[in-house]
């Protein structure tokens, strides 16, 4: 058996297994008892044919599509079999094959021994028919409920790109990815997470690209899971993540299939929850984390650029409001004097030191920030100039703060919101709390021992076993790495994976000089 | 080290390395070299240089025979378990006398220019804490920090000393070779000693996968910091002259000092460089760091070298604050880690390599 048969092989089941037994009447008290006395869960007996087989139709109502189940199961059943001559004794003996093959025509049929799984296969939308004299149940995929379309979605948003967003039917969400990989290796494994919830899990890898040790890691931290219920997919990400008491973000969380399907050909491994479109990509580094589908759609001059800014917009809204009270308080000496005498003579009326100062600005800022996303859009944006503009405007008027400190605050805010992550930049709009506070108690030295602190935390951090900080601080110093990272090398000459993800099959691009696409030699 | 945090590959070696020896020295290296030798300090530093590569192959070539043995296990096995006992627990004082240097040195440069009213031990103490941090996390996070800090440092150094090229006067070096030669090879010790830290490969080579490639990339080292001292000695006295280097506390901060960027938005730029230098000199206090708490680890057989890295806060600041200012900070330096540095930089390489090699001659006898 090869190494991903194993990894996914069925483990025995805990739950004890209830065999379907011969008699019709006993079948459907099981079940009855397990889950009747709810009212979307329908029970239809019937009688199917001139014989009149008993039979018993289950499925949850707006879970199972009643169409489906009306034309293609009761109908036929009910009306169309007694029209198919038929020896009485075939039908006792092969009634399964008979109903797989001539009557029911819907896509997916199977037959099962044992009630717990069927209960399983109701409860997810499928119908089960329980039939007299034959001890297996039947279940017929017939699931379908309300669901949204795929839309553009409303985090990570790009100029140039596709418009299509994950939904929150995992198995729509697996079929855009697939739409965008047909390599025959890759794989969707799927698996039930959450004793009461028994939510549907896909694990989407290449198995020719994958690293086999995060493959495994991630299989093994899923099985370990063992939670009552799992509503989004931020509960898979905290319960596998590596560590927990980071303010970092190790797993990445996207809407775009079109980033999912990077990432796995990248060699990497995407997991897909039900109920919820964000889908998780692991391991993920800090340098994943600044890249934008944009730039692989731009071309590399802008791509580049654009990536260049993206990490100086971080570093800035990082160091910032504590380099202005590091500044203003312990090293005026590093301004020009003009400007020094400016900021002075500005602080003058500000009756704070530059740390509460900065504390309150960046805190007002914070909860514009929730306010604007909590609130319904329209209002949303009547906050955002109220609080913005009028606030600040007031605040610099009544001499609480100096004008400076309001363009530092919004020139943080602006840097904050490029990164393209949500996750990564809150973590670091929390650290520049801690870099005011130290800057406010050492200044400039504070400031170096914060981001000391930051760095050792960066370089401690692993996710998934591949460092954070990859590839600036691989083992072996590869310069292929870098050709995405600070920069985006035009794609012509990123001829190799990723290799600080170590998979198998490294080679991206095949041999192709620039002169040949132009017919020149 | 539960997660898997003890092995680096020997270009992280490199780096260590680098960023260790790099350290409080870099700031007195012009006065020290100009002291010495006059207008022929890049002549020393030069030769000096040499010396240092014949260290560099003698070390590697111990930790390249007993590959990835810890310091305690080969030099037990070179010449006798009491002696060997003795040359770890050595290490381990060096390390933490060292580490109280730096910790001392750091203080006194960050009070002077960076904090004037914040009391030395408050600046200690949280270096020292965060350091423990570092300390703590191993190896691997400390061959990853190094990486990083290494390029920083060196590319912003680079960067801020282009201002100042068009200030220098290369008559400063004039005439070559007046020094004679033997006074130059007298004074050699001042720039070996301040490759201190080059010894640190003992202790930390027991971590590393590649063992074949650890004499390239020490001396790749060797040749690394060379450059950056070669860069800063010359600079710094083509900028001030002889008689000016040799009476400046920190030239090198001094240079910076006089740079003056055109048009740019921050003046006095040596805070900014302090800044730096603060990362480098933190690197070079948590590879001792490190090292003392990893030896004791050895010396007491016991598996994690976390738990002895908190016990030895007090000791190190105890040590640091024993002198009473800056002058007789260096005196000690002078005094201690200088004849600590010498015996495990070159006496014990030497001595151990060469009993390994008689033993190894005896045995194909018999």
């Amino acid at each position: 058996m090869n190494f991903f048969e194993e990894l996914f092989e069925n483990k025995e089941e805990p739950l004890k297994k209830i065999e379907v037994e011969k008699d019709y009447k006993k079948n459907l008290e099981i079940i009855k008892e397990y889950i009747g006395g709810s009212k979307d869960v329908i029970f239809r007996e019937f009688t199917i044919g001139n014989e009149k087989i008993k039979c018993g139709a289950i499925y949850t109502e707006g879970l199972a599509n009643q169409d489906l189940v009306s034309e293609h199961i009761l109908k036929n059943l009910m009306l169309l079999s007694r029209m198919a001559e038929i020896k009485t004794h075939t039908i006792k003996q092969k009634i399964y094959e008979l109903l797989k093959n001539m009557t029911i025509s819907a896509t997916d049929i199977s037959e099962i021994e044992d009630i717990n799984k069927a209960i399983d296969a109701i409860l997810s939308g499928d119908t089960v028919l329980i039939l007299e004299n034959h001890d297996k149940v039947l279940v017929v995929a017939s699931k379908g409920w309300p669901m949204r379309g795929v839309g553009e979605p409303s985090t990570e948003t790009v100029v140039r790109g596709p418009r299509d967003g994950f939904t929150e039917t995992m198995r729509v969400n697996t079929a855009l990815v697939r739409r965008r990989i047909r390599d025959p290796k890759f794989k969707v494994k799927q698996m039930q997470v959450g004793r009461r919830s028994k939510t549907d899990i896909a694990i989407m890898f290449i198995e020719e690209t994958v690293n086999k040790d995060v493959l495994e890691m991630v299989k093994e931290r899923l099985d370990k899971i063992d939670i009552d219920v799992i509503l989004e997919s931020g509960y898979i990400e905290q319960l596998i993540e590596d560590n927990w008491k980071s303010p970092f973000p190790q797993i990445q969380h996207t809407q775009r299939p079109d980033v999912v399907a990077a990432a796995i050909y990248e060699g990497r491994v995407a997991i897909v929850v039900d109920n919820t479109p964000f889908v998780l990509l692991a391991p993920s580094t800090a340098v994943t984390f600044l890249q934008s589908p944009e730039d692989y759609n731009e071309r590399f001059f802008i791509g580049s650029a654009i990536r260049i800014l993206r990490v100086i917009s971080i570093i800035m809204a990082l160091f910032m409001p504590g380099l202005y009270i590091a500044i203003t308080s312990y090293h005026p000496g590093m301004l020009p004097t003009d400007l020094a005498l400016y900021i002075a003579g500005s602080r003058m009326n500000v009756p704070f030191p530059a740390f509460i100062e900065a504390f309150i600005m960046e805190a007002a800022l914070e909860l514009l920030r929730e306010a604007g996303i909590r609130l319904p859009g329209a209002i949303g944006a009547t906050i955002g100039i109220v609080g913005g503009l009028v606030l600040g405007q007031a605040a610099v008027e009544a001499g609480i703060v100096s004008p400076l400190m309001v363009i530092i605050v919004a020139l943080t805010a602006i840097a904050g919101y490029s990164a393209p992550n949500y996750s990564f930049a809150i973590s670091f709009r929390l650290l520049r709390f801690m870099l005011m506070a130290l800057a406010g108690f050492l200044g400039l030295y504070g400031i170096i021992l914060g981001s000391i602190i930051i760095l050792t935390h960066l370089c401690t951090l692993k996710s998934f076993g591949v460092p954070y900080l990859s590839p600036i601080v691989a083992g072996e110093m590869t310069l292929k790495d870098f050709k995405d990272v600070f920069v985006r090398a035009p794609i012509h000459m990123m001829k190799t994976r990723p290799q600080f993800l170590h998979r198998s099959d490294s080679t991206r691009l095949k041999e192709m000089r620039r002169g040949d696409r132009h017919g020149e030699k | 080290m539960g997660r898997n945090n003890d092995r680096i590959s020997s270009v992280q070696l490199a780096m260590i390395l680098s960023v260790s020896i790099i350290g409080v020295g870099i700031l007195s290296l012009p006065r020290s070299v100009a002291e010495a030798a006059g207008p022929d300090a890049w002549i020393l530093v030069l030769m000096g240089t040499l010396m240092i590569l014949i260290i560099a192959l003698v070390i590697s070539k111990i930790v390249t025979k007993f590959q990835q043995k810890t310091m305690i296990e080969f030099s037990e096995i070179i010449v006798g378990k009491p002696i060997g006992i003795l040359i770890t627990i050595g290490f381990s004082i060096y390390g933490i006398i060292f580490a109280a240097v730096e910790a001392r040195l750091c203080a006194e440069v960050i009070k002077e220019y960076l904090l004037f009213n914040t009391p030395t031990e408050v600046i200690m103490v949280t270096l020292l804490l965060v350091s423990v941090y570092l300390v703590r996390s191993g190896i691997e996070p400390i061959a990853r920090m190094a990486q990083i800090i290494f390029p920083i440092v060196t590319i912003i150094a680079i960067l801020l000393i282009i201002p100042v090229l068009p200030e220098i006067d290369w008559t400063h070096f004039l005439p070559v070779l007046k020094t004679p030669i033997l006074k130059l090879i007298k004074s050699l010790p001042v720039v070996i000693l301040s490759f201190i830290g080059i010894e640190l490969a003992l202790v930390f080579s027991t971590f590393v996968i590649d063992t074949k490639n650890i004499k390239k990339n020490m001396y790749i080292t060797v040749g690394l910091v060379a450059m950056v001292y070669f860069f800063i000695v010359s600079i710094t006295i083509a900028r001030f002259g002889i008689q000016e280097t040799i009476h400046i506390t920190w030239p090198t901060l001094e240079l910076f000092k006089t740079v003056d960027i055109p048009g740019a938005f921050v003046e006095n730029i040596e805070i900014f460089v302090i800044a730096i230098w603060i990362l480098s000199v933190f690197m070079t206090l948590v590879s001792w760091y490190f090292s003392a708490s990893l030896t004791i680890s050895w010396v007491l057989k016991v598996k994690e070298q976390k738990y002895f890295v908190l016990p030895l806060i007090p000791i190190i600041y105890y040590l640091a604050l024993l002198p009473d200012n800056l002058a007789q900070a260096m005196d000690y330096v002078d005094r201690f880690v200088n004849y600590f540095g010498i015996f495990y930089m070159i006496v014990l390489p030497i001595v151990l390599l060469g009993i390994s090699a008689i033993r190894k001659g005896g045995r194909k006898g018999a």
